[in-house]
């Protein structure tokens, strides 16, 4: 699959047509400010970064598949484009989803280096529904009682093993209170591109969770 | 937009409402929301390293984008090219790279006290004519202790001895210490000398 132009082309995509542009958080600029900034309060802005996001960028980087000797240097080289880039943020979007798109296109980037000219995404819309589907359809098997409440839990791990940026997407709807708009500035799409993304998202959760909620027989 | 497309809009609209904790009457939302909460407060319990964010900082340092409080790591400076940096700044990259061979965890910076995860500074004031020789010894000494140490040179001709001991040789790098009148590593093995030239006195 050919990858989005935004993440071959750049670090730091920018908006694609979003209607709206949320407003920068006064804590955010003021993250943002000190980053900008020389010295000691730019070390603490970085400290600030690291205890917020580490250990979610080093999870999503895990899910996605890098070793644990590649988790590490992929946050560093996060960290550093995004102090890299942060003089030329503009503040359209959110600071949280420009980071998110950063850590995205590191990871990107990693995989398409170690894999050479093979073609790479980190999509989940890959041509492989049918072993998602039986691997759902398995899962749903094995759960003895489906009204068990972790029914929807294991769903969610398999779920998450089978098709991790999807999972991602929705851990940050979840997490961080992503809309459509959000979710537009990650993936560097229209809104409505980002819709029908979450809409298939909500499928092929559904293909794991979904026989969590219907009635027994 | 056709009417079934219209409620399957409205559907996910609300499904997206429940799942971000909106009142929502969606039950299948509502058991996601939990369950992905509950997957990632999980993670959250997970350990974390203590040293990684210094090997970050130090990385940092390294790729020029750490200030020390001078006009060379200003927003304008972060952007030249290197070969434009002040020869002080081309002398802290030098000396990252060079910390980068000794390997990880070793580098403590001289600005940001609440940053670093390594046990406190230490202060050894000795004559100025002395500090590089005592700053040697002491590496010799932590060296035979199992330690692996590096010398920096600091602001005021002093140096700094940075040192991480292995866990079971703790008790080695204490007596090794103990002739300089200094305390023990951290429990975690950190280890952190300032040797300064003591200020002259008055006559």
């Amino acid at each position: 699959m050919t990858p989005p132009s935004d993440l071959a082309s750049s670090a730091v995509p920018a908006v694609a047509g979003a209607t709206r542009t949320a407003p920068t958080s006064a804590a955010d600029a003021s993250l943002v400010a000190l980053l900008r900034s020389d010295g000691k309060p730019r070390q603490a802005a970085i400290g600030q970064l690291y205890a917020r996001y580490a250990r979610d960028f080093k999870g999503y980087f895990r899910r996605h598949g890098a070793r644990d000797a590649q988790v590490e240097d992929l946050l560093q080289e996060t960290f550093i484009k995004v102090l890299r880039s942060i003089d030329s943020w503009q503040g359209s979007g959110t600071l949280e989803a420009w980071l998110w798109t950063i850590a995205r296109n590191t990871l990107y980037s990693a995989l398409r280096s170690e894999r050479g000219d093979e073609a790479v995404s980190l999509d989940d819309d890959g041509g492989d529904d049918e072993s998602g589907a039986t691997l759902a359809a398995r899962i749903a098997g094995s759960d003895s009682n489906p009204a068990d409440t972790d029914c929807v839990r294991r769903g969610l791990t398999a779920f998450t093993q089978k098709f991790a940026e999807y999972a991602h997407v929705l851990e940050r709807v979840v997490i961080d209170d992503w809309g459509y708009d959000e979710l537009a500035q990650y993936r560097g799409c229209a809104p409505g591109a980002a819709r029908e993304y979450l809409s298939q998202c909500r499928k092929r959760l559904w293909q794991f969770v979904g026989h969590c909620f219907e009635p027994a027989a | 937009m056709s009417n079934r497309q219209d409620a399957d809009d409205r559907d996910l609209d609300a499904w997206l409402d429940g799942l971000r904790g909106r009142p929502a009457a969606h039950t299948e939302a509502a058991a996601q929301r939990e369950a992905i909460t509950a997957a990632h407060a999980a993670r959250a319990n997970e350990p974390q390293d203590p040293q990684e964010l210094q090997r970050l900082l130090f990385r940092l340092r390294r790729e020029g984008l750490l200030g020390v409080g001078t006009d060379a790591t200003a927003p304008a400076a972060r952007g030249a090219p290197r070969w434009r940096l002040p020869a002080a700044a081309a002398a802290l990259l030098a000396l990252g790279l060079a910390l980068t061979m000794v390997g990880p965890g070793l580098w403590h910076g001289s600005e940001e006290p609440v940053l670093r995860s390594g046990g406190a500074v230490q202060v050894l004031e000795v004559p100025a004519a002395d500090v590089a020789s005592t700053a040697q010894r002491l590496a010799t000494a932590l060296k035979a202790a199992g330690a692996d140490v590096v010398v920096v040179e600091s602001h005021g001709g002093g140096r700094e001895v940075a040192a991480t001991v292995p866990a079971q040789r703790l008790s080695d790098a204490a007596a090794a210490l103990a002739p300089f009148a200094l305390k023990p590593p951290a429990a975690d093995g950190s280890l952190r000398i300032d040797v300064r030239p003591r200020a002259a006195t008055a006559p």
